[in-house]
């Protein structure tokens, strides 16, 4: 636990002690401020609410969060510190879950800088601060879910780029499984296709259940349900899981 | 305090490392050589816990890197080839976590973190980023954190590669005085470094040892060890071949020329039975002279090239 702590803390001031935290900080806000504004209209829509902020927010995520965690482990193994790392007496549990809680963490950071948004939602009119409250926790299990995929797929190979590719595609996987647009082409296409003995609609239903989309329609009103929090928590501990599985088949390899 | 048995290694189809087994001892400086690709620094990165073996066995200071891999890893000092270090943090930031991993307390990693920046000579590099330094002081600043906990055994792949020759010469003493009470295996394929620092050579080729034994009796390995090669004037040349053909210690004479002057080179019948007083005594009998007298201790190039290429 001590050691997870120190990796943690190690990485999070790397952050800071190089320009990326910073970079990536000023595009994040730069970013969403353009598509709240600019595509969304904000101030020309008369509502004091953030809604439309957060239902752009697992989009933005899609790209931003790979690529803060494509360094996590390609970079080590890229520069050869991981030699360093894993030759001292820690275990590679506690180095997979230091680095990932320190880049979760930067994450929250960047995400507070959009308190400067609610702030002036709040000066406009008197939006539900429940609800904003519930949306931020709702970002920050959304966040740490891509994270957990972006560094096990920063695991895979020493090349950022590749590693930024294949966990972009997946994080989409996994937010689509449950949006609209995928249910609406799975179902017209699964009236076409007669299954022997399953039900097409109880097999799409099981397909997105896999999705994070449907588990922050709820946070996403609002309401707080152990059970969208208990999804994401399970996905995340099972993508640190394979993680440090991985890790290990690396040694063997 | 380091015992291989048996060390199997394979990646996909290649055997990187086959069936190696060897010893290292409390207080010894062993020098591991051999060609790039021969699978030096792939055993060493099992020694060190890095990777897993294919099969056999290693134990460190009497842990298994198996069951007891903290316990082992709490135990060696590792330099990894080309010695890397997080290039955005600064020396001493990066000594204090190295320090703080190894769980040392503040009082306690402060008095490790001055000893080792002492014996790397760190002093004026401390607060400058890694990523700055030339690679003499990163190789320093790596090998620092090697030591930091005091380590019994020093496992260091290729220590000098890289270092101009006055760093190789800081890094070889360091690694000399550090030999007095540690264990060290360490890699290269710099022979004089062998011969300047290691007690005991380890040469591998293709997974394999092909020679385990001090600098000196692998030399006496070499085809030109105890060879006498004499320079001498033109004139002489017939005479002193037929007078050291005569003799009776004498395998054969081979003749080089070079600048108008000839050298000619006898090797013994038995490499370990000097043969330079009877071709002094030669010289005198027989009527000729010679400028220059040299007795050739071997290289271990050529016994390096003998063992390698033959394989």
């Amino acid at each position: 636990m001590d050691s997870i702590l120190k990796i943690a803390k190690r990485e999070l001031t790397a952050y800071f002690t190089t320009p990326i935290g910073y970079v990536f900080i000023i595009a994040f806000v730069l970013f969403q401020m353009f598509f709240l504004f600019e595509l969304n209209n904000f101030f020309d829509r008369n509502k004091a609410d953030l809604t439309d902020f957060f239902d752009i927010l697992p989009f933005i995520f899609l790209i931003f969060i790979p690529a803060i965690g494509m360094r996590l482990w390609s970079e080590e193994r890229r520069t050869g510190t991981i030699e360093i790392l894993l030759t001292l007496p820690i275990s590679i549990t506690e180095a997979v879950i230091g680095k990932f809680l320190a880049a979760w963490a930067f994450i929250s950071i960047s995400l507070l800088t959009t308190l400067t948004i609610v702030y002036t939602t709040v000066k406009l009119g008197s939006p539900d601060l429940g609800v904003i409250t519930a949306n931020y926790i709702g970002a920050i299990l959304i966040g740490g879910a891509y994270l957990s995929i972006a560094s096990f797929c920063s695991a895979l190979t020493k090349n950022q780029i590749i590693s930024l590719i294949i966990s972009v595609k997946i994080c989409v996987v996994f937010l689509f499984l449950g949006h609209q647009s995928f249910l609406n082409i799975a179902k017209g296409f699964a009236n076409k296709i007669e299954f022997i003995g399953i039900s097409s609609e109880s097999l799409i239903n099981f397909v997105s259940s896999f999705s994070f989309w449907k588990y922050q329609i709820n946070i996403k009103r609002g309401i707080i349900d152990s059970r969208d929090i208990f999804f994401f928590i399970i996905f995340i501990g099972s993508m640190i899981y394979l993680n440090i599985k991985l890790i290990n088949a690396n040694k063997a390899k | 305090m380091i015992k291989v048995e048996n060390l199997v290694k394979e990646f996909g189809s290649l055997r990187a490392v086959d069936n190696i087994s060897m010893e290292v001892n409390h207080g010894e400086i062993v020098g591991f050589l051999g060609p790039n690709g021969a699978g030096k620094s792939t055993t060493m990165k099992i020694i060190t816990c890095f990777q897993t073996p294919t099969s056999g066995t290693v134990k460190v200071c009497d842990h298994d890197i198996k069951t007891g891999s903290i316990f082992v890893r709490k135990c060696i000092g590792y330099l990894p080839e080309s010695a890397p270090s997080y290039p955005d943090m600064s020396v001493i930031s990066f000594l204090n976590f190295i320090a703080s991993i190894r769980g040392f307390n503040s009082k306690v990693a402060k008095a490790n973190i001055d000893r080792v920046v002492q014996i790397c000579e760190l002093e004026n590099v401390l607060h400058k980023k890694i990523e700055t330094l030339s690679k003499g002081f990163k190789q320093r600043t790596c090998f620092a954190q090697a030591l930091l906990h005091d380590p019994k055994v020093l496992v260091l792949d290729e220590p000098t590669d890289g270092l101009d020759p006055n760093q190789k010469y800081i890094v070889r003493k360091l690694i000399k005085e550090l030999g007095k009470n540690k264990t060290i295996i360490l890699s290269t394929h710099i022979l004089e470094e062998v011969d300047a620092v290691c007690d005991r050579a380890i040469i591998i080729a293709n997974g394999s040892i092909v020679a385990n034994s001090t600098p000196e009796s692998l030399r006496q390995m070499s085809q030109h060890y105890g060879a006498v090669t004499v320079t001498i004037k033109n004139s002489d040349l017939e005479k002193t071949k037929t007078a050291l053909s005569n003799i009776s210690t004498i395998k054969n004479v081979e003749v080089l020329e070079k600048d108008d002057k000839y050298f000619v080179t006898a090797y013994p019948n038995e490499k370990l039975k000097s043969i330079t007083a009877q071709i002094i005594d030669s010289s005198r009998n027989s009527g000729w002279s010679f400028s220059q007298i040299f007795t050739d201790h071997g290289k271990l190039e050529d016994v390096f090239r003998q063992l390698t290429i033959k394989s």
